[in-house]
This record gives C-alpha cells, structure tokens and sequence, in this order.
C-alpha cells in the first residue's frame, strides 16, 4: 500500500520535474513545480513527517511559488524569446552541474545502500528512519510533533536560524533600497 | 470498528485488515456528505444572501420559483449548467480550464481537519465528527487555503485580458498580505491552546468553560482581526477589490462564464464557510458550551451549535455587504499592513507572555 503510493508519486514527481525543466513557456514550468512540491508533501507524510509535509506546501507551493507567479505575471512573460540565445554561454556549466550533481547523488545511494548507518537516508521500506536528514537527534515518531521541531530549532539549530533570518532581514532591506533610489531619481 | 470474532477470517482476511478497509470506507461517506454537504450550503447560501440583501435594501428578493423562492437556486444551477462554456481565442485553453479547479478543490478540503462535534459512542460504537484529526490540524487549513490562491492568479492570467490581469493581481496581493496578520490572530489562540490540533483546541476551551474570544483583552482583539482578515481573504465585500464591478468588469473571472464562473462562485462561499468554521474553532469554542463528557443525547447537540455558529457567521458576512462601501485598493494594503498586522505581532506577544507567567490554563483577566 505504501510502496504503492511511493510509486505513483514518484513517478508523478518525475515526470513533473522533467517537464519543468523542459518547457519553453515559465508559467507552466511554474506549474510543474509547483506539482512536483505537492508531490514531496505526499513522500513526507509517508515518513510521518507530518509538519514537514504541511509546511512544505505552505511554504514552498503557497508563498514562494504564487510570488514566482507573480513576477511571471507582471513581466508578462508568457512566450518569451528562447533563452539559448541570451544565456547559451552558460550551457556547459549546466553539463558540468548535472554530471557533479548525478555523481553526487549516486554516492549518496550506494553508502546507504551498503553502509551500517541506515539513518543517512530515510528509506520508504524502514519508516523508523523517518525524515531522519531532516532532524537528526529527533526520533522518528517525534518528527512529526511540532513542539519535538520547535524544540530542536530553538536548542540545537538556534544559531543557524537567527543567521538565517538576519539573511532574510539582509534582503529586505537591501529591496527597499534599491526601491527608494529608484524612486528618487524618477 | 467490527465485532472481530464475527469478520475475523472472512473472506481470508484478519480483524486488523477489517478495521483499516472499514475506516476507509468510513472516511470516504464523510468526505461524500462533507463534500455535497457544502455544495448545498453553498447553493442555499446564494439564495439567502440575496433574500436578506433584499430586506435590508427594503425590497423582497427571489420569491418567485417555488414557495418562497426555494427552488430558486436550483433553477439557477440548472441554467449554469446548460450554459455555454466560452473560452477568449487568446486565452491560455489548458490553465484558464484548470484555474476553477484550482480554487475549488482546496476550499473543499479544508473541512475534513473541522471538528463539528465531540467523540461519541452511537450505539455503543465510537463516531467521530470529522475525517481526519492530525496533529497540525491548523497548519493543514491554512497551508491548504494557501493554495487556493493559485485559482485566481491563474484565471487572472489564462484569460488574457487586462481587466482579468488586474484583477488577478489585486486578489492575489490581497490574499497574501491578509494571510499574515489572519496566521498572527490565530496564533493567540494556539499560544493559548498550547496546541495545533483542531480538535484539542476546542477540547481545551470547553473545559476550561471560556472561549478563547472572551480571554480578555487579547483573545477578543485577536478574534476581531481574524475575521476581518477573513472577510479580506474570502474577497468579500468591503474587501472585493478582485471584482469591482464599476472599474475591474467581473475581476479575474471576467472572461469566465457557465460551469466554469459558478464554480469560481462556489470556491468564495465555501471559503467564507471555512473561515467561518476556523473562527468558531479556534476563538468561539466549536460545540461550546456543550460539555465533552456529557450524556450521548446531549453530546449530539454539538454538531448544531456548532452549526448555529456558522450560520451566525455567514449572516455577518451577507450584513457586512450590505452596509460597508468597498475600500480604496491603497487604503486596504495599509489597512492590512499598517494596522491589523502590527496590532496582532503585539498582541501575540503579550498574549504569549502571559501563558509564560501564568500557569497552562490559568487566565488572570478572566472575569
């Protein structure tokens, strides 16, 4: 049943991921994404993750993505110029990437398949691993309670979380910046 | 569940097999009757509100197809249905099809983590009054309604005309803006709670015998703005800047028309209904002052206050329409982000303060 649901939505994920990156129109590459989120909420919520699962798609689907829309929307760029033209320089970095990422990702497979730690990567076959990239020190069963998720952040994570949001200050500030010169000068 | 010595072995399969297919099956007729269930109130809805707008304008509203007009919305879902489906030639086919499903199918979920009513026995077997009863209950709803933005941004866009365009634009910023200052206020009440689970907040408030809107001051200032970001996130008048007939045409469902509009339709009503039911949940107590604990007759009486209260809700949206001009697009931003939203940080905060200092429970302003 679980491995069943696994199948369905990885594939669905896949397919999403690939048309993403292959369409020509941004909107729909969006949409892709956006499908491809939802999708990682499903993997989340079959390792029990449940707040993990919600917060990805109030996060990523439900703000991020509807402000990508946005700027989609506002450049109007609906059916835009093909973009080899304008970034075609960048292409073999892109090869490079994909091979380093490939490598990446398949050593990562192969020391969890053969390695004696089975916490390295969350397996669909053994739930008691669950999301445990995500929270390590946090139990499994826990990793779905948000006082368990706030506890670790507010202890363990803490510093890494104040410097993440100081980045996140760091931006907004340096948007209204750029705003308020603009509009001086105009 | 089943009686195991009875389904045990039937079919070649175990007891535990038995409970899972059953509570499946269980799970899928609420959806059913959740489902439909809003659909109807929905198609009601319409019918009320334009009765009610009627008598506060002096005049008597649709009173004609069948008694007292009641058959009205059905006559009118019957000549939607027939209606033709047109789609601008410039409009992006497959999104301007996909967005009324977009804003549809979340407003419909949303109502499987509403707990309508206390668990119970019914002829000695346990029943439950909602689908599902997860630990981030409040999360799901809002992360859920989140998503249902997706619809009018895509409309706006598929459609491909500039009155959609703007309209799509306005509801958007809208919704997102309100979002915040809605998630703040609804914070107070989960600080207050001390959980995330729909159900335990109710649970908490009826044995405490005080719902959290009358927590004084902070629970009442963060009742107030929840529902006034409410009504600016279900883009209700005074806050339906998205469809401002007089400059917008119809907003982002402009280039809409049949199934398609009235399913856009739909999606508003139903969403002030969940809004509705999530203010009952986490500020009025849910079946409160009904008592958890109380005698099976009693307990079933739940689900009607509860009810009661929505009801109460959807006729304050209909009155808010009818009385309050729209407000300038400008002075609804600053609205949203100069006033309810730092009102409701500051009252988190102290709100939070006080759970700190005061034991779990404890309300020291209360009465």
């Amino acid at each position: 049943m679980e491995f069943v649901v696994f199948a369905v939505f990885a594939a669905i994920s896949v397919t999403a991921a690939l048309f993403m990156v292959l369409q020509r129109n941004a909107m729909y590459s969006a949409l892709f994404l956006v499908l491809n989120f939802f999708c990682f909420a499903v993997f989340f919520i079959l390792l029990g993750a449940y707040f993990l699962a919600v917060v990805q798609v109030a996060v990523y689907a439900g703000a991020i993505m509807v402000l990508m829309l946005f700027v989609i929307m506002l450049l109007n760029v609906a059916y835009p110029e093909p973009l080899d033209k304008v970034l075609g320089f960048l292409r073999p970095f892109g090869v490079v990437t994909a091979v380093v990422f490939a490598v990446v990702l398949a050593g990562v497979g192969l020391a969890s398949k053969m390695g004696d730690n089975a916490s390295i990567l969350p397996t669909i076959a053994d739930p008691s691993s669950g999301a445990g990239i995500m929270l390590k020190g946090v139990g499994a069963a826990e990793a779905g309670h948000v006082q368990e998720v706030a506890a670790t952040l507010f202890s363990r994570y803490l510093f890494p979380f104040e410097v993440t949001s100081v980045l996140l200050l760091a931006a907004i500030l340096g948007a209204s910046v750029l705003v308020r010169k603009r509009a001086e000068h105009a | 569940m089943p009686d195991e010595t009875i389904m045990d072995g039937l079919f070649g399969l175990d007891g535990a097999t038995w409970d899972m297919i059953l509570a499946v099956i269980t799970a899928l007729i609420k959806a059913f009757v959740i489902v439909n269930g809003l659909l109807l109130a929905f198609a009601y809805m319409t019918l009320t509100e334009r009765k009610v707008l009627g008598r506060m304008q002096a005049r008597f509203g649709p009173n004609r197809v069948g008694p007292f007009g009641l058959l009205q919305p059905i006559a009118d879902g019957i000549k939607l249905a027939f209606k033709e489906d047109v789609t601008p030639r410039q409009a992006n086919f497959w999104v301007h099809m996909v967005a009324p499903m977009m804003a549809l199918i979340p407003a419909l979920i949303i109502f499987a983590v509403i707990p309508l009513g206390p668990e119970m026995r019914i002829l000695g077997q346990p029943w439950t009054w909602y689908v599902a009863k997860i630990n981030v209950g409040y999360l799901y709803a809002t992360a859920i309604a989140s998503v249902g933005v997706y619809g009018l941004v895509l409309a706006g866009w598929a459609s491909n005309s500039k009155y959609a365009l703007l309209g799509g634009l306005r509801a958007s910023a809208q919704v997102i803006s309100y979002e915040l200052a809605q998630g703040l206020a609804a914070m107070t009440a989960l600080v207050l709670a001390g959980s995330l689970n729909l159900y335990e907040i109710v649970n908490q408030q009826v044995s405490s015998g005080l719902p959290y809107a009358l927590y004084l001051p902070f629970g009442l200032i963060a009742f107030v703005i929840y529902v006034v970001a409410g009504v600016a996130e279900s883009n209700r008048a005074p806050f339906d800047m998205a469809e401002a007939e007089g400059e917008l045409g119809a907003g982002f469902h402009t280039e809409y028309s049949g199934f398609k509009w009235s399913m856009f339709f739909m999606a508003e009503y139903v969403n002030m209904i969940n809004i509705s039911a999530l203010a009952t949940v986490l500020f009025l107590g849910g079946w409160w002052p009904i008592p958890t604990d109380a005698p099976g007759i009693i307990q079933g009486l739940g689900p009607i206050v509860f009810l009661i209260k929505i009801g109460a809700f959807m006729f304050m949206f209909i009155w808010l329409r009818a009385t309050f001009p729209r407000l300038r697009f400008d002075r609804l931003m600053s609205l949203g982000w100069k006033v309810l939203l730092p009102i409701a940080l500051v009252n988190l905060l102290l709100t939070s303060a006080v759970v700190a200092l005061w034991p779990l429970g404890v309300w020291p302003f209360a009465q």
